[in-house]
């Protein structure tokens, strides 16, 4: 029998020290950790909080107590150190970033980060100065938020937007805006939509310079594709946010010839 | 209640959304393909991953190659000479039915404001205009490390361009094969070697700059390795896989169904 030849035995060491695995998590695949307000009214196909809508998994953490009025309305002290609480846990368990199921909470963006330790994209506003980066000298990124009564200066200036970038709301519609306050556990999508569409027209009819929409509330993607086909504009969404936040944290595979068996790992 | 069909026209359309209409609307000759990639003229392989390679990606795309507009052109000569190319191979591709425009070269951060100013739709000419974005994701005291086919011609006006910080630190993988002419016509390239070089270059940027705590690529070649470097140092990898996945996520946003979506007008223009 020949002596194995030594590329024959370097291959060997290499399958046999790739197909050692490395620790560290708990449960390991689901690399974006999730601190979710306490609410229970729908969340559709599109919405951030219904599983469904990510390629990817996710972990999910709801802050009890944490509902919409007590967090916007009446911004009550103890929700931060909950939500970084519940960030550690979450890194702790596996989570690799972070993310929150609201839109206002870029006021907690870099008190998250900077306790978790972990990169975080606290909200799909954050958006708003890479999606102006993209458009023609002159033309700004608009944002489509929730509320305009909810939405205050800090919202915007907690993560580096202009205070001049043209927004619109959804106050003035007959049933979006309600729902996360209604306490009931019904929604009128139809009418969610036609209220989303309406600010939408609202936002580029008053602002004609606007280029590309931002929508700010993690309950609006199930309505992007009809607005941005509405108002013949480009549509971000937390979801466009999240789905490249996670390209990052865990690249894509491409197979053969690219990549190589390697040892495993996900910390 | 304000019904669908009192809704008003925005220049001369009507919503659609939710009406059951099954009317089409043209105004593009090619549909579905909404990204269109201005591609180097480069005779070496483009393997999966690279953004050459159109099973990189999730969505159809559309290409056009600038003839000309070589890697040693584009990266030593700034591009110099070849802008005139680069916006008709934009416009032909908008034309064609593109809604956005990018590149399959880091160095054409250059040509962002050119391009975006003249071709009428939105651009994502570099993943270098990522650098700021990622950089708002991290902790305090965290900056953001750029891997790059070449240091020393990746200049502070490439990253202003991009919107990059100038105190970015950037790693080259010295000896990139593809910056340099084929030996012969076969352009064979060991892919082995060019993964080793971009991980040394990641070790390379953590070892002297500690304080990164995510990366971005610079080259489009260098997508197929990014999973690895993710499992060498540790890091959050960025590149143009990244981008321009996030940039289609906005041209055409994802239609996710009953019930917030229901068959109205159709059009993608």
């Amino acid at each position: 029998m020949d002596k194995a030849t030594t590329e024959e035995i370097n291959l060997e060491e290499q399958a046999r020290s790739s197909r050692i695995a490395y620790g560290g998590k708990t449960i390991y695949g689901a690399r974006i950790g999730l601190l979710m307000l306490d609410t229970d009214f729908p969340r559709i196909p599109g919405d951030l909080g219904n599983a469904e809508t990510w390629p990817f998994p996710l972990l999910y953490k709801v802050i009890r107590g944490a509902t919409p009025k007590s967090v916007n309305t009446d911004r009550e002290g103890w929700i931060l150190d909950a939500f970084i609480e519940a960030g550690k846990e979450m890194v702790a368990e596996g989570a690799d970033g972070l993310t929150t199921s609201c839109g206002f909470l870029s006021l907690y963006q870099a008190d998250l980060a900077a306790a978790c330790g972990v990169p975080v994209a606290a909200s799909s506003l954050m958006q708003v100065p890479f999606v102006e980066r993209l458009l023609p000298p002159g033309k700004r990124a608009g944002i489509l938020t929730m509320s305009t009564t909810i939405m205050q200066p800090d919202h915007l200036e907690s993560v580096g937007i202009a205070p001049d970038t043209p927004v619109e709301g959804c106050q003035d519609g007959q049933e979006f805006h309600l729902v996360p306050r209604r306490g009931d556990q019904f929604m009128d999508v139809g009418l969610c939509e036609q209220d989303v569409l309406e600010a939408g027209e609202a936002l580029v009819r008053r602002h004609p310079e606007v280029g590309a929409v931002v929508m700010e509330c993690t309950n609006m993607p199930p309505f992007a594709r009809a607005l941005s086909e509405y108002i013949a504009m480009p549509v971000f969404t937390i979801y466009s946010f999240l789905t490249w936040f996670h390209a990052g944290l865990a690249p894509r595979d491409f197979g053969h010839p690219g990549s190589a068996p390697r040892p495993w790992r996900e910390r | 209640m304000l019904k669908v069909a009192e809704w008003r026209d925005i220049e001369g359309r009507s919503a659609g959304a939710g009406t059951a209409s099954r009317r089409a609307f043209g105004g593009k000759t090619v549909y579905g393909a909404r990204v269109g990639i201005l591609v180097l003229d480069s005779p070496y392989p483009r393997i999966p991953g690279d953004s050459g390679n159109a099973f990189t990606w999730p969505f159809p795309v559309l290409y056009k190659v600038v003839r000309g507009a070589t890697a040693s052109r584009v990266v030593g000569g700034r591009g110099e000479g070849l802008l005139g190319a680069f916006l008709d191979g934009a416009t032909e591709l908008v034309e064609m039915g593109a809604d956005g425009i990018t590149t399959t070269c880091g160095f054409l951060s250059l040509y962002q404001a050119e391009l975006a100013a003249h071709c009428g739709v939105p651009v994502a000419a570099s993943s270098l205009m990522q650098v700021s974005a990622v950089a708002c994701l991290l902790p305090p005291g965290k900056t953001v490390g750029v891997i790059t086919v070449s240091a020393s011609d990746l200049s502070a006006e490439h990253l202003i361009a991009a919107g990059a910080s100038v105190d970015t630190p950037v790693v080259g993988a010295d000896g990139w094969p593809f910056l340099e002419e084929p030996k012969d016509a076969l352009a064979a390239v060991d892919i082995a070697h060019c993964e080793d070089l971009v991980l040394n270059a990641g070790r390379e940027l953590v070892g002297r700059h500690p304080e990164v705590g995510a990366v971005v690529l610079e080259c489009t070649r260098m997508v197929p390795f990014a999973a690895a470097l993710r499992a060498e140092i540790g890091l959050p990898i960025y590149d143009i896989y990244s981008f321009v996945s996030w940039f289609h996520a906005g041209l055409a946003p994802r239609d996710f169904g009953h019930p917030g979506s229901a068959p109205g007008d159709w059009r993608e223009r």
